[in-house]
């Protein structure tokens, strides 16, 4: 927790290149020039574990491939591999198509960085993400022949450290559901155990469910939020039974959900209309707040338009900043970004005009 | 025998600021050879031309003459003596049969992501 403070940084990728945005004082943020241009940015991380924050994005070019770049002037340079970091070994017959997560991990195991890619798959690596490698028991689980791909193909989303425990990993896959390993990623099963797929025979089927965000609790690191494709759930014992969340949100689909940072039981969705529309839910922009673990939820407006606005805002699109009080960063497919630095209740577009927006993470400055 | 290479501007940053290379091959070689030749000198332009499992790149075009290896073997294609190798980025637009392709990515990409 970084209590007191409001500076900050906002690192954007987007369908064309990345941009960062930097504040003295929160809400009020400059936009760099564009970065990475000609790249898809599907993801963005910053790593605050060293002395300086180091940020990374899962960048993708539409004709030479892909790699995780590194930044650690704040996005000012950035690395750019010779041979590309994160390929799947030779003979594994696939090749990474975009990385749609990278994910520092826990504060005692410095260098570790993990990403998640399309085809779904978890790579790691072990030296600050200079270079990754197949995470192998993923690969070879017997289900992964049978995974079929979301809308937006056969992604590896979601990457969770459990907070007390380093053994424990999680990941999300659209369209497998969600897989938990309690050996480091040695071995791995399916924690699907209550999450219905009404579009399937079997509506409780072991894996194969739409999952299209996870996000843990703060104080409580067995607790997980989980957007699903339809529906809100919750874990208490970090993924091995899901309860459904029905209370108080216009629509029950979405893309991301986000945990507050510090306060315990508290959440934030984004609602959107039916998979048919995946628009912001009756055109009106609103973020919706839980504070009791999901059992209800607030509409947060204030700043958002509230007359036709059909925005979609996609899963890694939304964060918080880590600060007391909470700043919370959402960006759109149209681009623009809102930023709240009050937790939620008041909002300022603090960016317009950019490219699509896929991924936003921010971070507070010392 | 030498072979020249001409490459994509976008990836002379990996050949030395070079977008003609030439290079050395044996007088029987395919297209592969010529591949792993180039990446034996410029490790960085072999990757963006072959992915993880060294197949042509989706959007790469690869040119021996005037053909485009696609039609014409692939990476087994014979490298004639005199030979020039061309490694462009795809074209994925533009009037006429193009645009069919480009809406094409446009109706993809409206469906990715979400």
């Amino acid at each position: 927790m970084v209590a007191g403070m409001s500076a900050a940084i906002i690192a954007v990728g987007t369908s064309k290149g990345a941009f960062v945005l930097r504040s003295d004082e929160r809400p009020k943020f400059k936009t760099s020039r564009p970065l990475l241009t000609g790249e898809e940015v599907y993801s963005v991380a910053i790593d605050g574990r060293g002395e300086t924050p180091r940020l990374f994005a899962g960048s993708s070019s539409f004709y030479w491939g892909s790699a995780v770049r590194a930044s650690d002037d704040l996005g000012k340079t950035w690395t750019d591999p010779e041979v590309g970091n994160i390929k799947f070994p030779e003979g594994a017959g696939a090749s990474v198509d975009h990385i749609w997560q990278v994910r520092p991990g826990g504060a005692d195991e410095p260098g570790v960085v993990y990403a998640g890619v399309e085809p779904a798959s978890l790579f790691r690596s072990d030296d600050n993400g200079e270079t990754f490698a197949l995470v192998e028991g993923l690969w070879n689980h017997p289900h992964r022949p049978k995974w079929q791909p979301g809308g937006g193909g056969l992604c590896l989303h979601t990457i969770l450290t459990h907070r007390d425990d380093p053994q424990r990993l999680l990941v999300a896959i659209s369209a497998a559901g969600v897989y938990r390993s309690d050996d480091r990623g040695g071995t791995w099963r399916a924690s699907n155990t209550g999450i219905h797929e009404v579009d399937q025979p079997d509506n409780f089927p072991e894996y194969g469910q739409c999952v299209h965000k996870v996000s843990a609790d703060p104080e409580n690191p067995d607790r997980l939020y989980m957007q699903f494709h339809g529906g809100l759930f919750r874990s208490d014992d970090f993924g091995d039974k899901w309860v459904e969340l029905n209370g108080g949100v216009p629509s029950n689909f979405g893309f991301p959900i986000v945990a507050h940072p510090q306060r315990r039981d508290t959440a934030y969705v984004i609602p959107m209309d039916s998979p048919m529309e995946r628009w912001t839910a009756g055109g009106k922009c609103r973020v919706y707040r839980t504070t009791d673990a999901g059992e209800s939820w607030e509409p947060l407006t204030k700043g958002l338009p509230q007359q036709g606005a059909y925005l979609a805002v996609l899963r890694d699109a939304f964060c918080t900043d880590g600060m007391d009080p909470a700043g919370l960063y959402f960006g759109t497919r149209s681009g623009d970004l809102y930023a709240s630095a009050d937790e939620g209740e008041s909002w300022k577009r603090v960016a317009t005009n950019l490219p699509p927006i896929l991924s936003v993470r921010a971070a507070a400055l010392d | 025998m030498p072979v020249t290479v001409t490459l994509a501007s976008a990836l002379a940053k990996y050949s030395g600021g070079q977008r003609h290379v030439t290079i050395e091959v044996d007088g029987d070689v395919t297209l592969a050879g010529v591949i792993d030749a180039i990446g034996a000198r410029y490790p960085g332009v072999k990757d963006r031309t072959v992915d993880d499992q060294g197949a042509i790149r989706r959007h790469v075009n690869v040119f021996v003459g005037q053909e485009n290896v696609r039609f014409t073997g692939g990476l087994d294609t014979p490298i004639p003596v005199g030979a020039e190798v061309a490694i462009l980025p795809a074209v994925s637009g533009g009037a006429g049969p193009g645009e069919e392709r480009c809406q094409l990515a446009a109706v993809v990409d409206e469906h990715r992501l979400a």
